[in-house]
């Protein structure tokens, strides 16, 4: 139906194969991704977003990702191109700026961790993205991602619109996508520590049984 | 010349319709979504990233896990959720309390502890005994007539069991039941329900988690300087056991005083240690970086100042951009 071929796979619900394998590996490499992609001179963050998110959509709308052995590699090398592709477009002379062409070489993974290594430090940063989301987009978010209650419920739950509730999912969702791109809004708003207030009213401060440690 | 749309708002735009795709969209919906995607190509990869990241945060679920053999009949089966009771807050409890409003119904009577990112929580037992979070874990607490069950849900949790004859915990990860009177031990369960224990004084009896758990005869007894990793799919069938030195059980319990300790273990797997303890990634460039073994004892909550000690030590530089802090060999001057 989509004149864009290819992107029902990230739209549908039921089907959530492609999305889940951009989760898994891409989503999971994409702080390195941009980190590279940040270490060519000339590259601003805000060219380093606009790469990101044509790399996801050349990702998104491949036919098929089956034959793709080393998904990082690739989604690399779909970055590089789009720089490439960027670069040119600006007119930059972009081989003269680089030293070493050797530098665009695609970095080699470091030896993966186990499974199960990846999935405790992923749980991490959505745990990470769901405390530094505002209070009641925390408690939508908390009621549909981890409850797994539908939104309409949610809604009467805490007595707010249906619309309303759709718009916390929504920033619960951008909070996310900041923590695993760039470790959170923090870095945007170029303030270099995050702390974590806890909400007023709960008792948390002087709870002896909380050690919290401050990044 | 017109604006370019800047990906911040078009990311913002891709994450409210994967809201939307969340709940289904209407027919007209679907026509604005398409059109909306056709003016600029970075709206397809904001969409698909928007729908990645929900999907990767599905995990989150384990953080709400029921326990398993919560099933009370004694208790009526209600409706929704579940009372969370806690003591103390941090963010990510203080939603669980504040979500469910007033309106909560029991639907079994456990208590639940959630720790945060780079949280240790103790949780004390009326008995004496004790249980310690670990970063980003959560346990159910429930008490029965005979005996008291924690859940370790997600995550871990060291277990100081004192002498409760009467009243033994039993504690559950997975599908493994593990029996305590008078001792301590190091439990974790993966996602993928593995389970991991260790155990550092006394003896645990293992069982499979089942109705027959709090009277029957054990499986498995494990000692003191010994550790466990117990299989997802087979369970108490499937098990590696080895010996364990006290020092190195010391090591993994460092993470008590707000430590990491390391002797032999990769750079690569330091880092994957520190990502649990905090948002700040540790990104190796090269992979002979990352295989090199190092040692020592580092702050947990200062993952900036580990790489920048790692880094002198190995001969390399550190770079750090916001949330991320990258360990790296600059490439030889040649020619």
């Amino acid at each position: 139906m989509s004149q864009f071929w290819g992107i029902e796979a990230v739209m549908e619900n039921g089907n959530d194969d492609r999305s889940r394998w951009l989760a898994e590996r891409v989503l999971v490499h994409e702080v390195g991704i941009r980190a590279w992609l940040r270490r060519f001179g000339n590259v601003s963050d805000a060219d380093v977003d606009d790469l990101i998110q044509e790399t996801y959509a050349i990702l998104a709308t491949r036919a098929s990702v089956a034959n793709i052995i080393d998904p990082r590699a690739y989604a690399y090398q779909v970055a590089r191109s789009a720089l490439f592709q960027k670069l040119r477009r600006a007119k930059v002379v972009s081989i003269d700026y680089v030293a070493d062409i050797g530098e665009f070489d695609v970095p080699e993974d470091a030896p993966s961790p186990e499974a199960a290594a990846i999935s405790r430090s992923e749980l991490t940063r959505v745990v990470r993205a769901i405390e530094a989301m505002p209070q009641q987009t925390r408690r939508a978010f908390w009621l549909r991602r981890v409850e797994g209650m539908p939104q309409r419920e949610i809604a009467a739950q805490l007595q707010l619109s249906e619309n309303t509730v759709e718009k916390h999912i929504a920033r619960g969702i951008r909070q996310l996508m900041d923590q695993f791109g760039r470790g959170g809004k923090a870095v945007r708003e170029a303030s270099s520590t995050q702390t974590c207030e806890p909400d007023a009213g709960t008792t948390t401060l002087d709870d002896p049984s909380r050690v919290r440690s401050k990044h | 010349m017109t604006l370019r749309e800047s990906a911040q708002s078009i990311d913002d735009a891709g994450a409210l319709w994967a809201a939307r795709l969340d709940r289904g969209l209407t027919d007209q919906e679907r026509l604005a979504l398409d059109h909306w995607l056709g003016a600029d190509t970075r709206r397809i990869g904001a969409l698909a990233r928007a729908r990645a990241a929900w999907v990767h945060a599905e995990r989150a679920r384990s953080l709400g896990a029921l326990p398993v053999g919560s099933h009370d009949a004694s208790i009526p089966q209600r409706k929704f959720g579940r009372r969370a009771i806690l003591v103390g807050g941090g963010a990510v409890a203080a939603t669980i309390v504040a979500g469910l409003g007033t309106v909560a119904f029991l639907r079994d009577p456990s208590q639940h502890y959630i720790s945060g990112v780079g949280e240790t929580r103790r949780i004390a037992l009326d008995d004496g005994s004790a249980v310690t979070l670990d970063t980003v874990s959560s346990v159910a607490i429930s008490s029965r007539i005979a005996t008291r069950l924690v859940t370790l849900e997600t995550g871990q949790a060291f277990f100081e069991v004192a002498n409760g004859a009467l009243r033994p915990l039993i504690a559950i990860a997975g599908r493994t039941a593990i029996r305590a009177v008078r001792t301590a031990f190091l439990l974790s369960v993966a996602e993928d329900s593995a389970v991991s224990i260790i155990v550092q004084a006394g003896r645990v009896a293992l069982s499979a988690n089942t109705a027959s758990t709090e009277s029957g005869r054990p499986d498995r007894i494990l000692e003191a300087g010994s550790r466990m990793d117990i299989s997802a799919q087979g369970g108490l069938t499937d098990t590696r056991t080895v010996v364990v030195s006290t020092d190195a059980i010391d090591r993994t319990l460092a993470w008590r005083e707000g430590k990491l300790s390391f002797s032999g273990e990769t750079l690569a797997e330091a880092a994957d240690q520190f990502a649990r303890y905090s948002p700040v990634r540790i990104i190796i460039a090269d992979r002979a970086l990352a295989r090199e073994p190092i040692a020592g004892l580092f702050a947990v909550n200062d993952p900036r100042g580990f790489a920048r000690a790692i880094a002198i030590s190995l001969g390399a530089h550190t770079e750090t951009t916001g949330d991320n802090i990258i360990i790296f060999r600059p490439a030889p001057v040649g020619n």
